[in-house]
Parts: C-alpha cells; sequence; structure tokens
C-alpha cells in the first residue's frame, strides 16, 4: 500500500481532517467542531480519520489553521515585542507603531529603538550600523520582551545590517528570544515589513507551543510524518521554517478552501463559494489559484504589504439563524458572483464548505453549480494537495552587476526557500517571475519577484 | 567494498567529535569524503559522499542548516561534518536530520584539508587492508603444511572473525564453536551438497552474512568441506576481503590435500614394489633390497605373522585412493603399528618378533585386526572388509610362507557373513578340510547346482544370503535379522521359502551340513584362488 498524507484545516468554526493516497484520492475525511485550544479538536479529527489507516503509512501532515488570526482578535495572548528600527535619522518622524489600534500595541509594544544605520536604495551604506546602540537595546530588552523584530531600512536589497544586529542581539539575549528580521518576512515598504515583523514577534510564541502541539499529538499516535504548514498563498512550508514566521500563516484558510476546490473539480477558472459555518467566501480562481487583492491588506488593524486572496464576504452560513431560503441565497449569491468577476461572461462556481448543500443549483451569471464529492472538507484538500515555495522579493540594482546574474541570483535563492520550505530539491520549479523596473530611481533598478514552487519529497 | 561512516569515525581521524542528530545515517556506507564550499553545492548529486565544512563555513544553528540537510537528502550525501555552532541547534533542524538520517557531526577543531585527507584515506583503506590480509594470508600458507587446523588459524589471525570448516551437512569439522555452524547452514542442505559448487554468500540473522567456499577434490563433482566465515552486519565492508581469504585459504587447502593423496601413493607404490622384490627373492635378497627394507623400518629377519586384509568383493577398485593409509592409521588406532602394503588382491600388513607369536598372541592379533577393520567398515559406508591371519614363519622365505596362509585364512573368512571377517590359519584343522574342499572345483559346481532354485527365484542373492547367515549363526533368526538388517518375519519368510524351493529340512544334521558347505562355497569367488606356491 501506498504512503498516505492528511490535511487538517483548523478554522473558526470547525476542524477538518482528510486523509488522501498519494494519487490524490480522498480515503476518509471528518469534520469536527473546533474547540477553544485547537488541540482537542485536531486531536478528534485525526483520530476519526486515522481508523483503518495504518499509522506507518502516513508521511505528511499539511495543516492549515487560522490561531495567528484569532490571536490577533484577543490580543493577550500575544507576545511582547522589543523593535529595533535602523534607520536613524531619516526615519524618526514616523516611529514604529504608528496608526497600530491601541488595543493590539498595549500587550506587544515593548522596547523600541530607532538606530543608526540602514542602506540606500542602491545598496550603500546611510549611515554605518550604531553597534553601541544596538547592545543598549539588547540590555533594555532583557526581561522584558518575548521577541524582536530588526527592521532596516532597505533591507531587502542589502541585508547586512539586519543580521549584523540580529547576531550582536542574539549574542546577549540568546536563543530563548527569537528574533525576526524584516528580510525574511516581507518586501519592500518599511513600516509595512516593521508592521510585518513585530505582529510575526507578537505570534512566534504561541505559533511554536501550536507546533509543539502537533508533534507531540502526532507522536502520541506513533506518527512521526513531514509536518508543513500552509501560507497565505495556499502553499506548505515545513514546520521547522513555519515556527519562525507565523504571519505567513495567517490567512491561509480561504486559500486552502479555493485550492481544494480547484483540485476536487479540476477546473482552473471558477467562482468558489465557500459556505462556512457562519459566513459565506465568494473567491475567484484564476489559473488554479486565487485571485490575490490589489489593495493593502490590513491584519488585526495593522497595514501590511501582504497579498492575500480577493475574498468577498458575506454574513450566512449553514448554522445561521434563521436559515436563509433558497431564493435568498440564489440572489444574494448571484449578486457576490458578479462583484468577483473580473469580466462580463459566465463562469462555472463551485461550492465548497460545511454548507454547500445549501448554494442552489441554478445562479444567474453562473454556467453551471458544481459541488463535488468532499466539497466538505475542500479546505483539508486544498491543504494536503499543496506544493512547498519559496518567494524572494528584492530589489536588485542592475549597475552593480548584470541583469542576467541578477535574476539567476534571485531564481537561485527562490528555489532554495522552497526547497527550506520543503520542497524535493529535484523537482522544484519556477512558478512565478515578476520584474518592475523602478524608473523612479537613479540608474537602473527593478524589484524582482520570483516564486519558486515544488512538490514534497516522494520518499519518507 | 565500502566503509560505513560509524566505522570510519571510530578511527579516530575526528578527536573529540559528537553526533548531533542523524544518528541513523551512521550505517551507511561512505564512498568518498570532500572538502565543503557552500551550501548551494550540496545540492549536486553526490551519492554516498561526506562532506567536511571548514570552521564557520556550515553553522548549524543558522537556518541555512536546513537547507543544507534537505539537498543532502536528494543528493545523496551522508553526513556533514562542520565546527560546533554558537548557539544550540534548533531542534527542528536536529528532528530535520534524524528524518532523513544525514548525520550532523561537529568536531573541536575541524583543519579541513587535514581531516579530508586523513578521513579519505580511511575511506579507501578497506580496499588496502584487504589487500593486505589477502597477501598475508598467502604467505602463511603452504602446500606442505596447510591442513584444517593451520589453514583455519591463518584465516582467523588475519580476519578475526568466526571462522569453521564444515562438511556437506553443515557440521563444524574444525574451527569455531562459539557459532551454531548446523543451525546457520540449516536452510542450505541443498547448497552444501549441490555438484559443481560455488562460493556462495547467505544473509544470517541479525543482519551478518555467512560465507561459505567449497574445497572440491579432483574427480569429485561435490564439496566434501566447505569453509565459512560469519561476517556481522557492521563489518559488512569485511565481506569482499574474507571472501577473498576464504578462496585462498580453500585452494591452499586443496593444495595440501591434494599433495598427501599424491605422496601416499607414490610411498604405497614404492613398498608394494619393494615387497614384491622380497617376495620373489626371498632365497637372497640383494643388497640393495635389504637395504631399502632396512630404511622403512622392515626387518627381514626375525618371526613374522602375515596378516591378509580384502574387500569382501575381493576387488580392490570399491576402496578410495590413498586407502592403505586409512588402514594402516585403523590399525594403529586399534594397537598395531605395522606398515599395510597394497597387493594385487589386497593388502597385507605384518608384524616381526623375536620369537613366534603363540596362538594366544595370534587370537589377538585376530581381534585388533578385526577392530580395525569394524572401523573402516564404519567410515566407508558399503564396504565389506575381510582378513586372513597367517602363521608364524621365519626370516624373508617365512614371510612369504606366512602371507600364504594368510591369504587361505582370509578366503574362509570372506565366505563367512559376518561384517570384518578375520579368520586365523588352524594349523592342524578342520579349516584345512574346509579349504581342501572349497579349492576342490567340481564340489563347488556341485553346491552351484545345489543353491540353483534359490539363485533362480531370486537373482540379487538375498536368499541364498540369508540362508548362509542363518547357517552361520547357529539357526538364530533373531541375530540373522540382526546382521542383514532386516526383521524378523522377512528371515522366517525367506526361510519358508528357501525350505519350499531347496526341499531341505534344516533340522535334519545332513541336509543343514549339505546346505552350509553349499552356501559356503557360493559365496567364494568364480574361480578358484590362484596358488602361488
Amino acid at each position: 500500500m501506498n504512503a498516505v498524507r492528511i490535511g487538517i484545516d483548523v478554522g473558526g468554526t470547525n476542524t477538518d481532517a482528510v486523509v488522501m493516497d498519494s494519487n490524490g484520492s480522498v480515503l476518509a475525511w471528518q469534520k469536527v467542531a473546533t474547540t477553544p485550544g485547537r488541540l482537542d479538536g485536531i486531536t478528534e479529527a485525526l483520530t476519526a480519520v486515522l481508523t483503518g489507516v495504518e499509522g506507518q503509512l502516513v508521511n505528511q501532515v499539511m495543516v492549515g489553521t487560522t490561531h495567528p488570526a484569532d490571536a490577533l482578535r484577543s490580543p493577550q495572548h500575544l507576545g511582547r515585542v522589543g523593535v529595533l528600527r535602523i534607520g536613524a535619522p531619516a526615519t524618526l518622524s514616523v516611529p514604529p507603531f504608528t496608526r497600530w489600534p491601541a488595543a493590539l500595541v498595549e500587550p506587544v509594544a515593548g522596547p523600541v529603538a530607532v538606530i543608526g544605520g540602514g542602506h540606500e536604495h542602491d545598496g550603500r551604506e546611510i549611515n554605518p550600523l550604531d553597534v553601541d546602540a544596538v547592545r543598549e537595546f539588547a540590555r533594555s530588552c532583557e526581561g522584558a520582551v518575548d521577541s524582536i523584530a530588526v527592521i532596516g531600512v532597505t533591507s531587502p536589497v542589502n541585508t547586512d545590517h539586519e543580521r549584523r544586529a540580529a547576531a550582536i542581539i542574539r549574542d546577549h539575549l540568546g536563543d530563548e528570544v527569537a528574533i525576526t528580521q524584516g528580510h525574511e518576512i516581507s518586501g519592500i515598504g518599511l513600516l509595512e515589513r516593521e508592521n510585518s515583523a513585530i505582529l510575526n514577534g507578537s505570534l512566534i510564541t504561541l505559533h511554536r507551543t501550536m507546533i509543539d502541539g502537533l508533534f507531540r499529538i502526532l507522536a502520541e499516535r506513533g506518527l512521526s510524518p513531514d509536518l508543513y504548514l500552509t501560507q497565505n498563498d495556499g502553499t506548505l512550508m515545513s514546520a521547522g521554517q513555519a515556527a519562525r514566521r507565523p504571519v505567513l500563516m495567517i490567512g491561509s484558510g480561504p486559500t486552502n478552501s479555493m485550492r481544494g476546490a480547484a483540485h476536487l473539480s479540476g477546473l482552473k477558472d471558477a467562482i468558489v463559494v465557500d459556505v462556512g459555518g457562519t459566513s459565506t467566501d465568494v473567491g475567484l480562481l484564476v489559473d488554479g489559484f486565487p485571485r490575490i487583492s490589489a489593495l493593502p491588506v490590513e491584519i488585526g488593524g495593522v497595514r501590511t504589504n501582504y497579498r492575500m486572496p480577493d475574498l468577498i464576504s458575506a454574513g450566512f452560513g449553514a448554522d445561521s439563524s434563521p436559515q436563509p431560503g433558497p431564493a435568498n441565497v440564489a440572489k444574494r449569491l448571484t449578486a457576490l458572483a458578479d462583484r468577483i468577476k473580473a469580466s462580463r461572461g459566465e463562469l462555472p462556481l463551485v461550492a465548497v464548505g460545511g454548507g454547500a448543500h445549501l448554494v442552489p443549483d441554478r445562479i444567474d451569471g453562473v454556467s453551471e453549480v458544481l459541488r463535488p464529492e468532499s466539497v466538505q472538507v475542500a479546505n483539508a484538500i486544498g491543504a494536503a494537495t499543496a506544493e512547498a515555495s519559496g518567494v524572494v522579493d528584492q530589489i536588485f540594482v542592475y549597475d552593480n552587476s548584470t541583469r542576467e546574474s541578477c535574476l539567476a541570483y534571485a531564481r537561485e535563492r527562490a528555489e532554495e526557500e522552497a526547497v527550506l520550505a520543503g520542497a524535493d530539491p529535484a523537482r522544484v520549479r519556477i512558478t512565478k517571475l515578476i520584474e518592475v523596473p523602478l524608473t523612479y530611481m537613479a540608474g537602473s533598478s527593478a524589484r524582482v519577484l520570483v516564486q519558486a514552487q515544488g512538490p514534497l519529497p516522494a520518499r519518507m | 567494498m565500502s566503509i560505513s561512516l560509524r566505522q570510519l569515525l571510530t578511527l579516530g581521524h575526528l578527536p573529540g567529535h559528537s553526533v548531533l542528530a542523524g544518528a541513523s545515517g551512521l550505517s551507511a556506507p561512505v564512498h568518498a569524503v570532500v572538502p565543503g564550499t557552500t551550501v548551494r553545492a550540496l545540492k549536486e548529486p553526490a551519492e554516498g559522499r561526506l562532506v567536511v565544512f571548514a570552521a564557520g563555513q556550515l553553522p548549524l544553528d543558522d537556518p541555512n542548516a536546513d537547507l543544507a540537510i534537505r539537498f543532502c537528502a536528494s543528493s545523496g550525501i551522508v553526513g556533514l561534518i562542520t565546527t560546533p555552532p554558537k548557539h544550540p541547534v534548533a531542534l527542528s533542524t536536529l528532528r530535520l536530520a534524524d528524518k532523513y538520517g544525514i548525520a550532523l557531526i561537529t568536531a573541536g577543531s575541524v583543519d579541513q584539508a587535514a581531516t579530508v585527507t586523513a578521513l579519505e584515506a580511511d575511506v579507501r583503506a578497506p580496499e588496502v587492508t584487504g589487500a593486505h590480509r589477502l597477501t598475508a594470508v598467502v604467505r602463511q600458507l603452504s602446500p606442505h603444511s596447510s591442513d584444517a587446523p593451520q589453514v583455519i588459524a591463518v584465516l582467523r589471525s588475519e580476519l578475526r572473525l568466526p571462522l569453521a570448516l564444515l562438511d556437506s551437512e553443515g557440521h563444524r569439522v574444525e574451527g569455531d564453536e562459539s557459532v551454531d555452524w548446523e543451525q546457520l547452514t540449516s536452510r542450505l542442505k541443498d547448497v552444501l551438497d549441490s555438484s559443481h559448487p560455488t562460493e556462495r554468500v547467505h544473509d544470517a540473522p541479525d543482519g551478518a552474512q555467512l560465507i561459505l567456499h567449497p574445497v572440491v577434490l579432483p574427480t569429485s563433482q561435490r564439496a566434501g568441506l566447505w569453509f565459512a566465515a560469519v561476517v556481522e552486519a557492521d563489518n559488512s565492508a569485511m565481506v569482499d576481503p574474507v571472501r577473498h581469504c576464504l578462496a585462498i585459504g580453500a585452494w591452499g587447502f586443496t593444495a595440501h590435500l591434494a599433495t598427501r593423496s599424491l605422496m601416499t601413493e607414490v610411498e604405497g607404490r614404492q613398498r608394494a614394489l619393494l615387497l614384491g622384490e622380497i617376495l620373489d627373492n626371498a632365497e637372497s635378497p640383494s643388497r640393495q633390497t635389504v637395504e631399502r627394507a632396512t630404511v622403512l623400518g622392515w626387518r627381514l629377519s626375525g618371526w613374522h605373522t602375515v596378516v591378509h586384509l580384502a574387500t569382501a568383493g575381493g576387488t580392490l577398485s570399491v576402496a578410495p585412493a590413498g586407502f592403505a593409509a586409512d588402514l594402516e592409521a585403523a590399525l594403529a588406532a586399534a594397537g598395531i603399528v605395522a606398515p599395510v602394503v597394497e597387493r594385487p588382491d589386497g593388502w597385507m600388513l605384518w608384524v616381526t618378533e623375536e620369537i613366534a607369536l603363540d596362538s594366544a598372541d595370534q587370537e589377538r592379533l585376530a581381534r585388533i585386526v578385526r577392530q580395525a577393520l569394524l572401523s573402516i567398515e564404519s567410515e566407508h559406508d558399503g564396504l565389506r572388509m575381510c582378513a586372513g591371519v597367517g602363521l608364524p614363519a621365519q626370516g624373508s622365505i617365512g614371510l612369504g610362507n606366512s602371507l600364504r596362509e594368510a591369504r587361505k585364512a582370509s578366503l574362509l573368512a570372506r565366505a563367512n557373513q559376518t561384517m570384518a571377517a578375520v579368520e586365523r590359519t588352524d594349523p592342524i584343522g578342520l579349516k584345512r578340510m574346509l579349504l581342501g574342499w572349497y579349492s576342490y572345483g567340481p564340489a563347488r559346481d556341485i553346491a552351484a547346482e545345489v543353491l540353483e532354485p534359490l539363485r533362480a527365484a531370486d537373482p540379487t542373492g538375498e536368499l541364498n544370503r540369508t540362508l548362509g547367515c542363518f547357517l552361520d549363526y547357529e539357526s538364530s533368526i533373531a541375530t540373522t535379522a540382526a546382521v542383514l538388517g532386516v526383521h524378523r518375519n522377512t528371515v522366517l519368510h525367506r526361510l519358508t521359502k528357501i525350505r519350499t524351493l531347496l526341499g531341505v529340512d534344516l533340522s535334519d544334521p545332513n541336509d543343514r551340513l549339505a546346505a552350509h558347505l553349499a552356501t559356503r562355497a557360493e559365496q567364494l569367488p568364480q574361480e578358484p584362488e590362484p596358488d602361488h606356491t
């Protein structure tokens, strides 16, 4: 018998688990209620799907979870973050935590320092790194923070100051305090990058507890599979990497649903309606992936530069009371479908989620309504069928070296990131390459975004 | 041929090293040791390589360590050696290394070039060591002194693992007692007894391997003996050296056996010629003859008592090569040290004393000879032996006379149905009478005629033998059954049949005697013995 993988999606209402074989067929699935601590629900769902499956055959477990997003809604569980911005004196006018909701600032904000250093857009130093100030900052953080965010000006071009500062802090505080460097988390835009790094730092402890809990649950069942978490873009990241970057997992639920819908229906372009317990999300599949929102994304009221699926949410679901009638649902979905479509014409609609049965068979503006088998757990299927990926989003100054060598470097870095995330080094491939020339800057430079993606290793 | 990572580390070129994770990768074979450059370079396929990084080149506390491990898993690299990281290695990194079995080894001060050179030499070492062992084995073995204990001792001192010489049923003939060889070979009976055997490597319990090398002597197609060795699982690099050494050992041992067989043959031939000369010129042996006899320790003066040995069928061809030596050894074991010389119709041995052996001594000699023949019969399946002891006679002429008597006595013995029959020449008596009767042609024709119905009814001669045996053993059905190896009811059945066929009443003394004489004459060869006198 072939190896199997387990996809788990922890939503706000339900926790879904699915067992799939290597051909992508569903062997077993289970839907249980999400529990406050998350792990109990996961345990229950896992136990249910594992009956009749040989534990030794489980070689991969993919988990999509909403707990980082949930944590931002109830901030008392967040960790305190010390913030070191390397960029004085240029950036002093907008200090860290600007425009943050007060409810978040209060639990998250630790010592903040803005120190000398940072780089120009072409990678040259603006000021040398103020090493003494870094030490001073590290001292002020002793015993006062759960983690630290280090953000350098223009670190996507030159990571040197961030790295050096992080090393100094690590030497000072040891390994107990996790350090998030801006360039590891996000692309250009100092404030967005800084916000992301701070959010990441505040979630790290919680996230690690979650991952350790997952490992423990698996170990209790005698399983030692590779563990992956789904990222916002619907691709996977190995648990080891994911533990350092919780913010990348913050909005994976809807993406998983849409990826699952694509897998189950076999469609590349379609409208996906995910009818959950209390809400319904409508999104658009473009070439098998969710269409990405063009607007800056606010997470928990904090402005970041993440690219999230473009979704329209409606306030009805399977557990809504009173239950909306079919005509009502059809009317509302027609409106939603029209809003999400990018152009005129009819598209097929895939209904997924626990309330997929609420979607009527005939909706105006939709060519057909599909309800494939196992749609109730489409999000878990989306997690189980995902590939691992890595992204490089960086500004290259072509004057310093040739454009070809820069692109080759970016490609290689993206591939390495994908391998780090768990992709098979032999089968990793570049799935996206966007090059935006930065005409407003002196010289010839461009923002390059490369995504590499690959299936998980087949063995083990 | 390759060395495992665990073995490589035990050789001590990496003092104070520790294995942080991926211990399951330690049993992997290492084919090469190379210096590491970048993490990226680990992507290239490198099956069975061990990569040594210079100090600080691959910090294991860095996220890039995960990348290195994933690349290793895909490219086939078995382990990484680097300096200890400043900070504790992330649990996820250790987990990853364990998962993929990539050994993460740290050592205090890694001098990259020196370490690579030293380890690489060790990786190549199995081949070099193997060659050294082979040379040592070859040097120590020689065809003149390579009997089983010596070959086993040489192999054991070089290979240092359990070794034995097994027979074709897997029993240990020589070598280590610590291993249950019969158990190991219990499923390999067909292999051990196969025709045209070749070297075999079989799986043994606990991942060990059993290596077998046959010893095949010319004219045989099966291996009478096998060299066997057990190589433990964590020593698998030794399989090839052991195979080669066993092959050399088996070769040396075969040469030794062949040499010994040839020497025995030549010596036997010389002895037979010399004895022929002595017997032919008994009146006045030449000086050379006497000298050569003296060299062999033969005394021509004194009283000789000759024993003539023969196979029950009367032919020598059933006896294996070097049989005279076997006889001599069996007799020595039974208590007579005397030369055994091959003769056209059997073998002859004699004892020489200052005074003639008296009747009791002759009786004792006969007993010892019987004992020796019994042991020979038990060693050679299906071989039946008989012997005659002559009267003592003086001088070189006496040697011939005693031989003549002995040959007559062996003729009587051959007529006997018992195992390892030995007869003595009775100087006065009854046996001479019988001998006269046996030697008389017409009497034997009559005997043949009398027993004709039995032969007609049973061409295999089984009925004849049963009757003879029954009469020899004083009409005891139980003994007859035991000697023939059949059930007593079979004997009873056969006797009834014999009575019916021959029409004789075995309780009648006359009928009995006639039948007994007839069976005795029947057992003798068809042609009367040529008289040597």
